[in-house]
């Protein structure tokens, strides 16, 4: 009941015209960045960052939460009448998204995606209304032992997830904890790995990493893939009939749900959940052989799912601090640049901040179904822009964000050499997922493990003495099983309908 | 009779071992900043150090699955080029100021990735420099080095 009334103080806050213009902006742009071939909500996020400094806290976060949900319903569109996924996620709704634009109903197909999100977003900001706060309060007793016990048991749930190597995961998550080391030290203030470059001193800037091995690498990607504008199929109604929407009620409302509840455990990624409902759709279908050729409930369900997923990811993200994927990794590194606490005393420390960013996310999902139906035409020739003028645009603004966060030409180099890393991390199969959490994680790791030492005068049995570290460590157990059975599926159905191996 | 070359993944394995090595050595040059061995700024580089040159040996043992086939020709030299003139552009910038210096950068890349006539890639490269000058600068506040502008 609190948690309804502090969620209407939140809509009080943001239905004031210079905030819903924030929503709407962050819900536009990250459409636009979504829509381009190849970019995700990762890049988005990535890209604009910088652009968001210019505001208070409360509204940075709201452009950003904004430009997270924006991007997520943009990628859909490449899926669909490009046969692009923007991310791995979106694998699913190439399946039979495409086929239905090639027959002419891609406008029904962008149509029921945008409903299946928004439906999928609510409910899923509806346990995150319910949930968030419960956990935040439960997380209240947790002391650094806890903290260092449940991040380590995220990670190691997502090295297993990646659909690489496990021993190219570990490596790549102790580079990005051996990045986030540098610079003075936690302890004695000492510094860290500077090498005596006095640049070093200062530590890596995180968003120029992140740009350089999202936005610059994407571009190099292009390159090799010599992209040019790819033609994608013509788009007539975009309003699905009551026929495909009858079709399409069941299948989101199962997406949604299974994308919430097994979203919101880690290690459960939006690409497991959304290939998960893809088959359980054909599964129950009375017409399976419709599916890959054209069937509306292959792209309501697993839409639902992913978008089902991602607003579940700001449970733990909100209330324990922690990320379940790159882009709310990026969001947490966001917070943190706001000068904020991610964790449970985020709710206490800054509750009218929280409601109202939950409240705006409401909000961006009501304006996004508003102006995506009508605007699918605009979104879809976006995706026409050459990539001989996008992919020097994507450059030039990560360089100039890159610069704009602390500005050093320092970060600019940074973002460069992280983005040659990251091409060929990605040529070579080193998955990026690892580095990145372990980059942001990484520094509350280390506070958390040493603080536990101290408390204890170093004996290391404290992670498995106190009861509720004990008890994540045995819930840690049956998650790795769950996690890693549906990893190897997702991994499998990867390699089936798209002949490749892919992060996730 | 060919070269045998080694791995990517092996050459991945070896760099993760110098890089765990390299953290062993800033730990033990740490540690006399510290409280004891398990509290202070030289554990968690230790503790890293040790796990990379593990991990790195377990990939030395993991087999090689597949081969990786890197651009060549006009596909290489567009992807060079692309770095070479963001590294160019990000030393010059201090010298001859954000205006011409961004102008120079984008008309370059417009000219090697999108193949457009001089006039064109001209037109396009200022129109997008004044666009990202208004954010950045005019917008942002972003104290970019400046010549004339």
């Amino acid at each position: 009941m609190e948690s309804i009334l502090y969620l209407l103080q939140g809509f009080s806050e943001v239905l004031t015209p210079f905030n819903l213009l924030i929503v709407l902006l962050g819900s536009l742009l990250g459409t636009v960045v979504g829509v381009l071939p190849g970019l995700g909500p990762t890049s988005a996020i990535a890209i604009l960052l910088p652009m968001t400094t210019i505001l208070d806290p409360t509204q940075g976060i709201m452009m950003m939460a904004g430009i997270y949900y924006g991007s997520m319903y943009g990628g859909s569109t490449t899926a669909i009448l490009m046969n692009i996924p923007g991310e791995s996620s979106s694998v699913p709704t190439t399946l039979d998204g495409y086929p239905l634009a090639k027959m002419g109903k891609g406008g029904a197909a962008l149509g029921v995606a945008a409903i299946g999100s928004f439906l999928a977003g609510i409910i899923g900001l509806i346990g995150l209304v319910l949930f968030a706060p419960i956990l935040a309060d439960q997380a209240l007793k947790f002391g650094p032992p806890e903290y260092f016990t449940l991040m380590l048991i995220a990670l190691l749930i997502l090295f297993n997830l990646t659909g690489y190597s496990l021993a190219k995961s570990i490596i790549m998550g102790l580079f990005g904890f051996l990045i986030s080391l540098v610079g003075i030290g936690i302890s004695s203030g000492s510094p860290r790995f500077h090498f005596g470059f006095d640049a070093l001193l200062g530590g890596f800037e995180m968003i120029s990493i992140i740009i350089g091995l999202f936005a610059i690498t994407e571009v190099l990607k292009g390159l090799e893939e010599n992209r040019v504008r790819i033609k994608h199929e013509k788009i007539k109604n975009v309003y699905p009939d009551k026929k495909d929407m009858k079709k399409s009620m069941f299948p989101i409302l199962r997406g949604s749900l299974l994308g919430f509840f097994l979203g919101i455990l880690p290690g459960v990624s939006a690409t497991i959940t959304s290939f998960l409902s893809y088959d359980v759709e054909k599964k129950i279908s009375k017409t399976p052989e419709q599916f890959g050729k054209g069937a509306i409930e292959g792209v309501a369900g697993p839409e639902s799912a992913n978008n089902a997923t991602s607003s579940g990811g700001f449970i733990p993200l909100l209330a324990l601090g922690i990320p379940a994927s790159p882009p709310l990794a990026i969001l947490l590194a966001a917070l943190m640049i706001y000068g904020l606490t991610p964790g449970p005393v985020l709710f206490e420390q800054n509750s009218q901040m929280v409601w109202t960013v939950i409240a705006s996310m409401f909000i961006g999902n009501i304006i996004l179904l508003i102006l995506n139906l009508p605007l699918i035409g605009l979104w879809a020739k976006l995706t026409e822009v050459p990539f001989g003028i996008l992919g020097p645009i994507i450059l030039m603004v990560s360089i100039l964000g890159a610069y704009s966060v602390r500005n050093s030409m320092f970060d600019v180099v940074v973002a460069i050499i992280f983005g040659i890393f990251g091409y060929f991390f990605h040529k070579y199969q080193w998955p990026i997922i690892p580095f990145v959490l372990c980059l942001v994680l990484g520094p509350k790791m280390e506070s958390s493990f040493i603080q536990s030492l101290e408390i204890s005068s170093g004996n290391w049995l404290i992670f498995f003495q106190r009861p509720i570290s004990l008890t994540l460590l045995l819930l840690a157990a049956v998650l790795i099983i769950v996690s890693i059975f549906l990893t190897n599926r997702t991994k499998k159905r990867i390699k089936q309908e798209t002949g490749e191996h892919m992060e996730f | 009779m060919g070269i045998k070359v080694i791995s990517p993944n092996r050459i991945g394995a070896f760099v993760a071992i110098i890089l765990g090595g390299l953290s062993i050595f800033e730990a033990i040059r740490l540690y006399p900043y510290g409280n004891n061995l398990l509290t202070g700024d030289h554990t968690f580089p230790g503790m890293i150090g040790v796990l990379l040159i593990l991990a790195g040996g377990m990939l030395l043992f993991e087999r090689k699955k597949d081969e990786v086939v890197l651009p060549k020709g006009r596909t290489a030299f567009m992807m060079i080029a692309s770095i070479g003139s963001l590294i160019i552009y990000s030393l010059s910038i201090k010298y001859i100021g954000y205006f011409f210096s961004t102008v120079l950068a984008f008309l370059f890349l417009i000219k090697i990735i999108g193949n457009y006539s001089w006039i064109f890639s001209i037109v396009i490269a200022t129109v997008l420099t004044t666009a990202l000058y208004l954010l950045f600068i005019v917008l942002l506040k972003t104290p970019f080095p400046s010549l004339l502008f």
